[in-house]
């Protein structure tokens, strides 16, 4: 059941963003969207260094991006 | 003569306007202190105003007026303008002796109004017998310039009196500023909040609307291009760039090349350069230049 | 951005620098480093230290290299339960030697010294103006883990750049030598005279990931991104170190400690989004990962932070954020194993793979320092509620099975520009 919510759940957010092309703005209206806070990942190292911990604390991982690979971590 | 320099506030800081090098010049200022803004722009506008006049080819109490009616004699100039002319003589040796300062008189022959009007032969080779860096002497701080030759610093004055000002508001206050002056431009550094300056820069072919918007985050801006000065010849459409070695347009030369270096100047010679270039403008970017676009 | 390449723009550089007028150097590198201390009070201690660089190399190519030493001393909950009245003696890994647990408490094995170095670098490629290539390779070691990975993602825009489309694919092999060897699962736990039976070689896994992300800006102020991955790993899973208790079911008291048993395969499903807004002066950001896997596990984590701008300068900040994640078991856990029952095929007691809720709160404050520079101060509390069972036998009711465990880490960061 989770198996199929969690499909479900993705495929609402693809289409619902391909459903949207006239989303967006022109390049001259991006000035906000420059700022480095702004940015998908503003603190890449924190980042880094969180998913680190949480990876030896719980058990989810992942999902965000690529930092690094494993670590015996007890 | 007093600065007329006209002040607006923008989305994230002022603006100064003023007219010089014959053309609109504006001084973005990234700061919210009024007073600073009004000090700074007004310091660009006279500093803009003063290279105009030291090297303007019309006024007569220019030096480059001094130097040409020394009609071949010896002349001793100053720090400034030893400079402008010792980056002359590199250009030209770099170049080739496409990029040259002399080749100013050969505008007698061309009028880039659109129109169809192209000069005989014998027209531009009278002229370029005053054409040729190698004909004058250039050892700091003489110059000997023979009689009926001209220098034209137009090609880089812009340029240099974007530098200059950039220079002196650096030294004035720590406001990021960005400097341009009828599409040269100069930004000192990132905006307050980091995100870079975002520039517009002309499409030839669609005066009225930016093509492309660049990111700036320092650095300087130049474009060479012939978005409206040209002449049409054989259906033919012939940029204002002339080629000192043969007195005529540059062939195959791109619409607008744009270069993006560390100082105004070196984006001003590297856009020239490369149109003197013509078909090959591409390749002399790709091996010399970090960012470029050229349009045809 | 090298702004000089060939000999003519180098020695026309020259040339203008004799000129005297100002030249506003491209920022081409920069340089980050980080230093984390992390203390879970009584339990695990780490220090952490990274050092990163990003050059531009022109022409659009981009490099980076990471290098990150962690140290970490302290004890780690081994499994087993904690018994009401009495003291528990285990051997330690390498079979040498043993601890003490006093009654009552989580019996914590204190083995764990170690200290791990990393290294990573990747190469970032434009291919053509809407399309990127990334290439990364990773490295790890300490002394009884090793980890070497490589990973690529191809990334393209679309609509006025507008839309970024982005698929990658790492690749990660780890090997653990455990001191003591590999323990047989469901081995006992034996006393150091004793010399116990252990599986051959070291143990190793193979975990193949891959992501789909789209980014999309919605206005001038909003950008979303949404990323869904599949995360495959096939190999040795279980903790070489780690117990589950087998208790008497009707005093509750351990009566063996049996090494765990985890599956050697696992399917990971993730799907995570983001979203940034641009106030008027502050930045907020919202995102929730949803994680399911086949060993029972899911899990949602909810983050949150406010980027709040601190006076006129857009980099001088204070930024509150808080976590919420919850967990539940995976189908292998079990606090313990009931003495008389069929053994089932997994079991693992580790607290981390069983349900709980777990709260972070933290702040930040990040300032520029001189032209190029910035400076991160990042402090956060951790508290993590793991579910307590609700039927544990006898003496288990009375003690504190699974306490709450707390962390609080600090990390001081500086970035310098080039």
């Amino acid at each position: 059941m989770t198996r199929r919510l969690l499909l479900g759940a993705a495929l609402l957010a693809v289409i619902a963003l391909t459903g949207c092309a006239s989303m967006g703005v022109e390049p001259w209206e991006r000035d906000l969207l420059a700022r480095p806070a702004m940015a998908l990942n503003d603190d890449p190292i924190a980042l880094a260094l969180d998913e680190h911990i949480y990876f030896s604390k719980e058990a989810s991982t992942g999902g965000l991006g690529f930092g690094g690979g494993g670590c015996g971590c007890n | 003569m007093p600065a007329l320099v006209r002040m607006d506030r923008t989305g994230a800081g002022w603006r100064g306007t003023f007219s010089a090098m014959a053309g609109p010049c504006e001084v973005l200022l990234d700061t919210d202190d009024s007073l600073l803004a009004h000090t700074l722009a007004q310091l660009a506008c006279a500093e803009a105003r003063r290279i105009e006049a030291k090297f303007s080819r019309y006024r007569d109490d220019s030096v480059l007026h001094a130097i040409h009616a020394a009609a071949g004699a010896p002349m001793r100039v100053d720090d400034e303008t030893a400079g402008l002319l010792d980056l002359a003589a590199a250009c030209w040796e770099l170049s080739g002796g496409r990029f040259d300062v002399t080749s100013g008189v050969l505008r007698r022959a061309w009028t880039f109004d659109g129109g169809t009007r192209v000069p005989a032969d014998a027209e531009v080779e009278a002229l370029r017998v005053l054409v040729g860096w190698e004909k004058l002497t250039w050892r700091r701080p003489e110059l000997v310039l023979p009689a009926g030759m001209e220098l034209d610093l137009g090609g880089l004055g812009k340029e240099y009196a974007v530098d200059r000002v950039v220079t002196l508001l650096r030294e004035e206050a720590r406001v990021p500023v960005l400097v341009n002056f009828g599409g040269d431009l100069h930004a000192s550094g990132p905006r307050r909040d980091g995100a870079p300056w975002r520039v517009g820069v002309e499409d030839p072919g669609r005066e009225d609307r930016a093509a492309r918007v660049i990111d700036l985050a320092g650095g300087a801006l130049a474009t060479s291009g012939d978005a409206r000065r040209y002449v049409m010849s054989g259906g033919e459409r012939l940029g204002h760039i002339l080629d000192p070695r043969t007195g005529r347009p540059v062939r195959g030369a791109p619409r607008s090349v744009t270069v993006a270096a560390d100082a105004c100047v070196q984006a001003g010679v590297l856009a020239t350069t490369a149109m003197l270039h013509g078909p090959g403008a591409e390749a002399f970017l790709q091996a010399e230049a970090g960012r470029w676009w050229v349009t045809r | 951005m090298a702004a000089t390449k060939g000999t003519f723009a180098k020695l026309l550089a020259g040339a203008c620098a004799t000129l005297g007028v100002a030249a506003t150097p491209s920022r081409a590198s920069e340089v980050d480093t980080a230093a984390l201390a992390y203390v879970e009070p009584d339990r695990v201690k780490a220090l952490e230290m990274v050092i990163a660089a990003n050059h531009d190399l022109g022409d659009g190519l981009l490099g980076r290299i990471k290098f990150v030493y962690d140290a970490l001393t302290g004890a780690s909950a081994n499994g087993a339960v904690p018994v009401y009245d009495a003291v528990q003696t285990f051997t330690r890994p390498s079979g040498r030697g043993t601890y003490r647990i006093q009654p009552g408490d989580t019996p914590l094995d204190d083995t764990f010294r170690d200290a791990r170095g990393a290294l990573s670098a990747g190469l970032t490629k434009p291919l053509g103006r809407l399309t990127k290539l990334d290439f990364g390779v990773y490295g790890s070691g300490e002394h009884d883990y090793t980890s070497l990975g490589a990973n690529a993602a191809l990334s393209r825009d679309f609509q006025k750049r507008n839309r970024t489309v982005s698929l990658a694919l790492s690749v990660n092999k780890d090997t653990i030598s455990p001191e003591g060897g590999r323990p047989i699962p469901f081995a006992e736990m034996l006393s150091p005279s004793q010399t116990p039976q252990r599986l051959d070689g070291d143990g190793s896994k193979t975990v193949l990931d891959g992501i789909l992300g789209v980014s999309q800006v919605i206005d001038r102020s909003t950008v979303v991104q949404v990323n869904y991955s599949v995360s495959v790993a096939d190999g040795y899973q279980t903790d070489p170190y780690k117990v589950v208790s087998v208790v008497d079911p009707v005093t509750g008291l351990p009566t063996a400690q049996l090494y765990e048993h985890r599956p050697d395969k696992r399917t990971k499903h993730i799907v995570y989004g983001l979203l940034k807004r641009h106030l008027s002066r502050d930045v907020v950001e919202l995102s929730y990962r949803f994680m399911s896997d086949d060993w029972g596990v899911t899990s949602h984590t909810a983050d949150a932070r406010y980027r709040l701008q601190l006076g006129g300068d857009p980099g001088t900040y204070l930024q509150p954020h808080l976590r919420w994640y919850r967990q539940e078991a995976a189908d292998s856990y079990t606090p313990w194993l009931l003495d008389g029952e069929t053994l089932p095929e997994f079991a693992t007691a580790d607290y981390r793979l069983g349900p709980m809720t777990a709260w972070t709160y933290g702040m930040k404050f990040g300032r520029p320092v001189g032209e190029n520079r910035r400076v991160t101060f990042r402090l956060e509390y951790y508290r993590q509620t793991p579910d307590n069972p609700a039927d544990a036998p006898g003496q288990l009711a009375q003690v504190d099975l699974l306490p709450p465990v707390s962390a609080v880490f600090a990390q001081v960061g500086f970035t310098t520009e080039f």
